[in-house]
């Protein structure tokens, strides 16, 4: 999930609150992060390192919702070279869930490879091609689409410099809301699909007023475009900052009662979305907002990580 | 708008009789005094019950009467009039036009209500953090308004759990998942009787 927002990279908004998962479901959890590394892989070898936390979240939505069987297989990879990591083994859900990343990494890659000068176009340039070889290796057309639909609305949006930070909202909140729901095969209820949609939709919405509430001084400086600058009310405010913090909350619970609504009957898998949905990404967002400083932090080491 | 059975009842203005019935049932069921053993919880059951009963009652004899409790209160203003037309809009969720005919009228015209129409519009839209500020507003216009405060406080509520550090494993401080819900339905509620909406199926 990679907004650009300013020519900025983001990472790792959707993350579980620890301590209040239980071991298995941590365990589970980076279980399911190493499978989707390992599917990645099978799609471009240099994707891998650019996967995002924040897939986790589609990938356990999907299995899920699917009510596919996990296996576990331990593995070995560039990361724990050694000891190995214990991962999910082939699925379908995981296979989808690699190749939305790619998709989604090609559409910001490209408007990097725009946008960006120097050693970071190369790079941009030389992922995309990436991207785009591991678009064709698990083609989805279909998604492929509408995603550069909605990304060319998203720039649409930015240039004409939509006042309301809800309206790139809108279009980021939909684009999310089809790649969670796509069901390609049809193996999905229908009920299951709406209420994919609606989690894909409000979480993309949350991520989208989030990331441009953070960004908001860099876009200052930089003249890039951000709703929030552009506001005429004090968005430094404690008032304003309350205001934002139960808005997205309004999304959360929403989210929460699509999520019930998807009825899930793996337990862990649901106890890791309720705390992705509910805790996790409430304690990131009240970071962001209430503490600038601590988010700055979050995101200097998701940098980290994603130049391994 | 002092007394609202609907809220109480945790169903919409707009519900018909059998889904009253159904809610009234439901919550008889779930407050009967019999179900709890303990003598303190059982008072309380009983004056949740007394409510349920006094609600579900109210709401007969206004049907009868053919009275269905969506007439607004005081519209002292000289905007009166598109002020109904626009609750009815938001109603309806014909959201464009009510949009238009709120900005229709002109600046100096606008008070409290405008204020107030225009977040139940947001909310519709489901632009919160414009809602919260507009509410917000009305508040700080006519602080003495109840439905404005009721608004306010309900789209608080709404949230309120999510600002709970507890943990949801261990059930025996915070909310449930039902609390969401239930707290989803009574802001809905209260929305409505005020002209707007928060879960647009019902």
């Amino acid at each position: 999930m990679q907004v650009k927002l300013g020519g900025k990279i983001v990472f790792g908004y959707v993350k579980p609150r620890r301590g209040d998962l239980r071991i298995k479901e941590y365990d589970f959890y980076k279980a399911v992060y190493c499978g989707l590394c390992h599917h990645q892989k099978k799609l471009s070898r240099r994707l891998r390192y650019m996967l995002s936390y924040d897939m986790v979240l589609l990938a356990l939505l999907r299995l899920g919702a699917v009510g596919e069987r996990a296996c576990f297989l331990k593995q070995r990879c560039p990361v724990h070279p050694v000891k190995g990591c214990l991962a999910v083994a082939s699925s379908e859900s995981l296979a989808y869930t690699a190749s939305v990343s790619a998709i989604l990494l090609y559409g910001k890659l490209q408007d990097d490879s725009r946008d960006e000068k120097g050693i970071r176009r190369l790079f941009a340039k030389m992922m995309a091609k990436s991207a785009k070889k591991a678009m064709r290796h698990a083609p989805i057309l279909a998604l492929e689409e509408t995603t550069a639909q909605r990304l060319l609305e998203l720039s649409a949006c930015e240039a004409r410099s939509a006042e309301s930070v809800y309206e790139g909202a809108e279009i980021f909140g939909k684009l999310l809301g089809e790649v969670f729901a796509y069901d390609g095969k049809g193996e999905l209820a229908r009920e299951k699909t709406v209420a994919l949609y609606e989690i894909g939709y409000r979480v993309g919405r949350l991520i989208y007023i989030l990331d441009a509430y953070a960004d908001r001084d860099e876009d200052k400086k930089t003249g890039a475009y951000n709703p929030f600058v552009l506001s005429k009310e004090d968005t430094e405010s404690d008032a304003f900052r309350d205001r934002l913090v139960i808005a997205l909350d309004m999304e959360l619970v929403q989210a929460s009662v699509a999520l019930d609504l998807l009825d899930i009957a793996d337990g862990g898998i649901y106890a890791i979305l309720k705390n992705l949905l509910k805790l996790g990404l409430g304690d990131v967002m009240r970071e962001v907002i209430y503490h600038n400083k601590r988010a700055e932090t979050i995101q200097k080491e998701s940098r980290k990580a994603y130049e391994l | 708008m002092s007394y609202n059975p609907y809220a109480i009842l945790g169903v919409s203005p707009n519900a018909s009789d059998a889904e009253i019935k159904k809610a009234y049932y439901e919550l008889a069921k779930k407050y009967h005094p019999d179900n709890c053993q303990k003598e303190a919880l059982r008072e309380i059951a009983a004056e949740k019950m007394k409510e349920i009963n006094k609600a579900y009652d109210t709401i007969k004899a206004w049907r009868e009467e053919g009275y269905q409790g969506t007439s607004q209160s005081s519209q002292s203003s000289s905007q009166g009039g598109v002020y109904h037309t626009v609750r009815v809009l938001l109603n309806e969720n014909r959201l464009a036009e009510a949009e238009r005919l709120l900005e229709g009228i002109p600046y100096n015209e606008r008070g409290a209500e405008w204020l107030f129409l225009k977040g139940v519009l947001f909310m519709r839209m489901g632009r919160y953090m414009d809602a919260l500020r507009m509410f917000e507003s009305a508040c700080r216009e006519d602080p003495t308004n109840r439905e404005y405060r009721e608004a306010l406080d309900s789209l608080r509520a709404a949230t309120a759990n999510m600002r709970s550090e507890g943990s949801y494993h261990t059930s025996t401080r915070g909310c449930s998942d039902c609390d969401i819900c239930s707290g989803l339905v009574c802001a809905d509620c209260c929305c409505e009787c005020m002209g707007g909406d928060l879960i647009r199926c019902c």
